[in-house]
């Protein structure tokens, strides 16, 4: 039998994941990587902007912060990324396709060429109930 | 001869077995799964939006 939470509790567990990217002791922002397939090498690069990168959870629901463009990509062919805390931990990573391509995160392109810019609009992390 | 099935939880036989019940209960916590969304743009050089349609095509931002 599957685990239902309360909506608190979803909001608490998705809280509990995306605050672990504000740690780290570099005092580097947490960042988000497009990177190619199986993470071997970034294709761009996005800083969560301040010290936090995401807000507080409602329902479950955690939203991210402002997130810079990287407005001068390295390039490659995006297919996953990585969420990393301030010490460039991975947190939790995930896919990345085209649009209408079903991935977690989807791109408007992911033919990213040198010198580029990559911008995410929106990042949500959420916990369900159910 | 004295059953190991008699001994209770965390009792150590002089041996050194700890005693392991098999209860016949196990419990899996199916975690409801946690999605991520995302959504962004690809915009190169001369600031044109990046789209890949069945391929890959060029529009210009805005069109």
């Amino acid at each position: 039998m599957a685990v239902t939470l309360s909506n608190a509790a979803a909001s608490a567990a998705a809280n509990a994941v995306v605050d672990l990217l504000d740690a780290g002791s570099s005092n580097a922002n947490p960042q988000l990587r497009i990177n190619i397939s199986g993470n071997a090498s970034t294709v761009a690069t996005l800083n969560f902007t301040g010290s936090t990168a995401f807000g507080a959870a409602s329902n479950g629901v955690a939203t991210a912060g402002t997130i810079a463009d990287d407005t001068n990509a390295a390039g490659g062919t995006a297919a996953a990324f990585q969420c990393v805390d301030q010490d460039g931990t991975v947190v939790f990573d995930g896919s990345v396709t085209a649009t209408g391509g079903g991935g977690d995160i989807t791109l408007s392109s992911v033919s990213i060429a040198a010198t580029d810019t990559v911008s995410i609009s929106s990042l949500t992390y959420t916990q369900p109930t159910s | 001869m004295t059953s190991k099935n008699k001994w209770p939880l965390g009792h150590i036989h002089e041996d050194g077995e700890e005693y392991t019940p098999d209860s016949g209960i196990s419990i899996v916590q199916n975690w409801p799964e946690a999605e991520i969304k995302g959504h962004g743009v690809v915009l190169d050089k001369n600031g044109n939006i990046k789209e890949d349609l069945n391929g890959s095509h060029i529009i210009k931002r805005g069109s």
